[in-house]
């Protein structure tokens, strides 16, 4: 996913225009437990009172995608969702869609639904150039007929989207023998997007802590501006890693998302809605 | 009594060599190593030139007292003759260099042996004025020492420019090529899925802002 943001951040797409992400999955959401009041605890998320909804709860991740992918933060938030098919005394909507405004002319959508499963969960982020889908730890590109050429989507491989032609985004695909009979097609990247994460948090960690044992050790007691400083000009050897202020963010966005589904209303999202302190 | 003589001599002769070349611990100021010290390592691949940067340089400069108040240095034997010289160490921890790509990070750490060679260090033989010192108390030395990298010592001369600056301190500025065999590290040759297989150059410089004072 880094390495599709850094695609991205090449001005590939030409100007961003919008994204779209969906989640579908048939399935009641409900846990059971042995007593009705076990069962109301560890239902929390149909309640709407405790709960963000389909949309906080399943989709603050692709929210996230969306703020890391547009560079930027949504400005206003507004939706419909309703309470379709699941009537066993929950509240929370099964069949939800918000749309995100943000900087530039573009805006977001996200649709949500937990009543059917078809074409699971996908991304999509459109620009003038070119339209990129991300579906589980896969990415394809699809080119406009007038995108300049990029000189090596002639030897990348191809797959068929009912009458769309996408370039797979992945590593070693535009070489030769990755067109050979034999080559694995459905090779994906075999680590997680968790398993990178951690990755990331652990030599994040250690490389602070190391950074930190030896300024101390090299300049002593120091000041605190002066490690300050230090710190500040390590961020950019920072292993690639949503910060809790990503985090925030996200959740923020997501939330006022759901509120404004939940109470129909067009919600202003200011900017120092995303800042704390 | 001859041999007394002899001894008595040889005795006096090597105490007074060690007395010129070697500054009394009480006759001198240390200047530690500041925040804001800065080091880089250039270098060269078959797909792009590369750099690698640190914040680190631990280490102390100890020197006359007259250093800090003689701008013109003339005061200063250390510096302005080769019968003493000051002293100086200094190490640059390699996990503090960085190229903002962790697994060109790996390479380097893995190429300086650094489980074993914790450091780049070098160390003052000789340190010497070159020419004249601005009023500011801008000046060039010609300074020779021992420069240790992956676990090898090679002797290393190098131009080194002073810089008097706030506070109290001082910069010393400078620059060394170097090749990466002469220490015995073979230039990393790596493997990165999707690319052709990387040479490094051989040839590396290393510049340093070295911010020291009291």
């Amino acid at each position: 996913m880094v390495n599709l943001v850094k695609f991205i951040r090449t001005g590939v797409m030409g100007t961003p225009l919008k994204g779209s992400a969906q989640f579908h999955k048939k399935m009641s959401w409900r846990i059971a437990s042995a007593t009705p009041e076990r069962e109301k605890v560890l239902n929390w998320r149909l309640d709407n009172a405790t709960s963000g909804g389909l949309i906080a709860e399943l989709g603050v991740h692709q929210l996230d995608l969306a703020n890391w992918f547009l560079n930027g933060l949504p400005t206003e938030a507004m939706g419909i969702g309703a309470l379709t098919y699941y009537k066993d005394q929950r509240d929370v909507f099964d069949n939800v869609q918000a749309l995100l405004r943000y900087p530039n002319g573009m805006h977001y959508s996200y649709t949500a639904t937990i009543g059917n499963s078809f074409d699971g969960d996908l991304a999509m982020f459109f620009g003038t150039d070119c339209a990129i889908m991300v579906r589980e730890r896969r990415a394809w590109m699809f080119k406009e007929a007038d995108a300049p050429l990029l000189g090596w989507e002639v030897y990348a491989k191809k797959d068929a989207f009912y009458k769309e032609s996408g370039i797979s985004l992945r590593a070693g695909a535009s070489k030769q023998d990755a067109q050979k009979a034999g080559a694995d097609a459905e090779v994906v990247d075999p680590i997680s997007s968790l398993q990178y994460a951690l990755e990331s948090f652990l030599i994040n960690s250690h490389n602070l802590a190391v950074g930190v044992a030896e300024f101390a050790e090299a300049y002593g007691e120091g000041t605190d501006d002066d490690l300050r400083e230090f710190l500040k000009e390590q961020e950019k050897n920072r292993q690639p890693a949503a910060s809790w202020l990503d985090g925030y963010q996200a959740t923020v966005a997501a939330l006022q998302a759901n509120r404004a589904v939940v109470t129909d209303q067009r919600l202003e999202l200011p900017p120092d809605l995303f800042t704390l302190g | 009594m001859k041999l007394n003589l002899i001894h008595w001599t040889l005795g006096t002769a090597t105490a007074f060599a060690l007395a010129v070349n070697t500054l009394a611990a009480d006759d001198t100021v240390r200047l530690s190593s500041k925040p804001g010290s800065k080091v880089f390592m250039d270098g060269t691949s078959s797909i792009h030139d590369w750099t690698v940067e640190g914040a680190i340089i631990s280490g102390a400069f100890e020197v006359e007292p007259e250093f800090l108040t003689d701008l013109s240095l003339k005061s200063v034997k250390s510096l302005m003759t080769k019968e003493a010289n000051p002293k100086c160490e200094i190490s640059i921890p390699v996990r503090s260099l960085k190229s903002g790509k962790q697994k060109m990070d790996e390479i380097m750490l893995d190429a300086l042996k650094s489980s074993e060679h914790k450091a780049i260090v070098f160390k003052l033989k000789e340190m010497v004025v070159k020419g004249d010192v601005a009023a500011s108390g801008a000046a060039k030395f010609d300074v020779k020492g021992d420069l240790t990298v992956a676990g090898t010592t090679k002797p290393c001369d190098m131009e080194v420019a002073l810089e008097r600056v706030a506070g109290g301190r001082v910069k010393f500025i400078g620059s060394q090529k170097l090749k990466m065999t002469d220490f015995g590290i073979a230039p990393p040759s790596p493997e990165i899925p999707g690319m052709d297989r990387i040479k490094t150059g051989d040839d590396i410089t290393i510049r340093f802002e070295w911010l020291v004072g009291k």
